[in-house]
């Protein structure tokens, strides 16, 4: 038992390669920002972040929600305000903790505010931040120098492990809920009707309805993936990401997700942490 | 920090990511495989020793899993961060679209590049979620934002205009024929959203 415990300690002690996490920690604010910037353009923002009561679309309460009591009007788009400006310091890397609780914790009030259009892809995004908090991700890729070449590997690990979740939680979802409708190989799949259905997906359904088979291929393929996720703990881990990226390329390319591919690929950098394909570059960058 | 509080540390929280979520588990319902009656179902289709060990496995799931995870939801639910990731598990069994009319005109369907006035808005994903609901629940709850949203801006875009309607249609993939399910319908000098009759 002691033994087991020193190699956890070793393992979960090592230190890794500090570019993917800080690439993560760049990408995934830009993304979130690009994504608030969006309403921003398309002026949603009075219409999401404030209650029915003032004027906006939602009527649902959150007991979680306390932006609304500072103020019922302004609170929602000044909320808006103040994450972007701290999701900008988090991917430069200046005031990092402090910028990415408040962008967390801003982030997660919008949510409540508006329960409804905060999907999955949010509370993926919040988890990997509040894992971020606690990493030294900013030590690399920042405004701030020096840069450390090396930092400690857990927050990548944990990072690792919940996208084993989300992905396997997803595929078995599929597998138990329905298999016959995304094995089987008869009428029309699951994933034909989920991105042909006009208020989520882009794809034409009449012509997609010609190409049937190879949707149900894409089923397939999905949850292959999904279930595949085990492979991101070892070291074949950046073969399954390159099948995930063609996953997310595909999804955006079919669907109406905003940003939700993009914020998952933005994780993706650590992913590759232990490729050969990026250490072959550090290998003949220092020789 | 001390390395043996770190790796102690760690591994709560690896504990409490897999308790909250668990592959497969976490898809399963509270109910599973609890009555006699489904345990014999199984027995039926499944043999005996598959469903013993699918019992055991609820059961730990429904007496053990689930009281520990429902402990740490109040934590996640500050962050906003529900550890539940049964993403796309299925789809509607109908194909649905919104339709916007101002006065006797069509200016949007949902996946119609002919009739996309407010397509940016009803389609971009924070809004999405809301528009479907509407369409496929009459009488959900944010229905009547929604509907006061797009008002608001046909409004402003036809000053004009004396009534709108959102209409949420319906029909069989691949929707050849569509039929409206439900509508809401506003008009001036008011602008008060109300079903449609």
């Amino acid at each position: 038992m002691a033994r087991l415990w020193r190699r956890w300690l070793t393992w979960s002690g090592r230190e890794v390669d500090a570019r993917p996490l800080a690439l993560t920690r760049v990408l995934l604010p830009i993304m979130l920002l690009l994504d608030m910037a969006r309403l921003v353009q398309l002026g949603l923002v009075d219409d999401l972040f404030r209650h029915y009561d003032q004027g906006g679309i939602n009527v649902a309460l959150n007991p979680h929600l306390w932006l609304d009591n500072l103020s019922p009007m302004w609170g929602g788009p000044v909320a808006v305000g103040v994450v972007m400006a701290a999701l900008a310091c988090v991917a430069a890397g200046v005031l990092y903790r402090p910028a990415l609780l408040v962008a967390l914790v801003g982030y997660a009030q919008l949510g409540h505010l508006c329960g409804p259009s905060d999907r999955g892809i949010d509370r993926i995004l919040r988890t990997v931040m509040l894992i971020l908090i606690v990493s030294e991700a900013h030590k690399h890729f920042s405004l701030k120098r020096p840069w450390k070449d090396r930092i400690p590997a857990w927050p990548q690990d944990l990072v690792r492990y919940l996208l084993v979740l989300v992905y396997m939680n997803s595929g078995f979802a599929k597998l138990l809920g329905d298999p016959a409708g995304w094995l089987g190989f008869e009428g029309q799949s699951h994933l034909y009707r989920i991105i042909t259905n006009p208020v989520a997906g882009h794809v034409d359904p009449v012509m997609a309805d010609d190409w049937g088979w190879v949707l149900w291929l894409g089923g397939w393929f999905t949850i292959g993936i999904e279930l595949a996720a085990p492979l991101l703990l070892t070291r074949h881990a950046h073969w399954w990401a390159l099948a995930g990226v063609a996953l997310h390329l595909g999804i955006a390319a079919t669907m109406e997700l905003g940003m939700f591919s993009w914020g998952m690929l933005s994780l993706y950098p650590i992913l590759f942490a232990e490729s050969p394909w990026l250490n072959a570059r550090r290998s003949s960058a220092s020789s | 920090m001390n390395e043996h509080l770190r790796g102690g540390l760690l591994l709560a929280v690896y504990a409490a990511l897999t308790l909250a979520a668990p592959p497969a588990l976490d898809f399963l319902q509270k109910h599973h495989l609890r009555s006699e009656g489904a345990q014999a179902k199984a027995r039926a289709n499944f043999g005996a020793v598959p469903t013993a060990i699918g019992v055991a496995v609820t059961t730990v799931n429904r007496e053990v899993r689930i009281p520990a995870a429902d402990a740490l939801l109040p934590i996640q639910r500050v962050f906003r961060i529900e550890q539940s990731w049964n993403f796309y598990s299925g789809s509607l069994d109908q194909l649905h679209r919104l339709e916007v009319w101002i006065d006797d005109g069509l200016v949007y369907r949902s996946g119609d590049p002919e009739y996309g006035w407010l397509a940016d808005e009803l389609t971009s994903r924070r809004l999405r979620p809301i528009v479907q609901a509407t369409v496929v629940t009459e009488g959900s709850r944010n229905a009547r934002g929604l509907a006061r949203f797009v008002v608001k801006r046909a409004r402003e875009e036809f000053p004009d205009a004396r009534e709108v309607t959102l209409a949420a249609t319906r029909g069989d993939f691949p929707g050849l024929t569509m039929e409206t399910a439900h509508s809401l319908t506003a008009r001036g000098p008011d602008w008060v959203v109300e079903p449609s009759k």
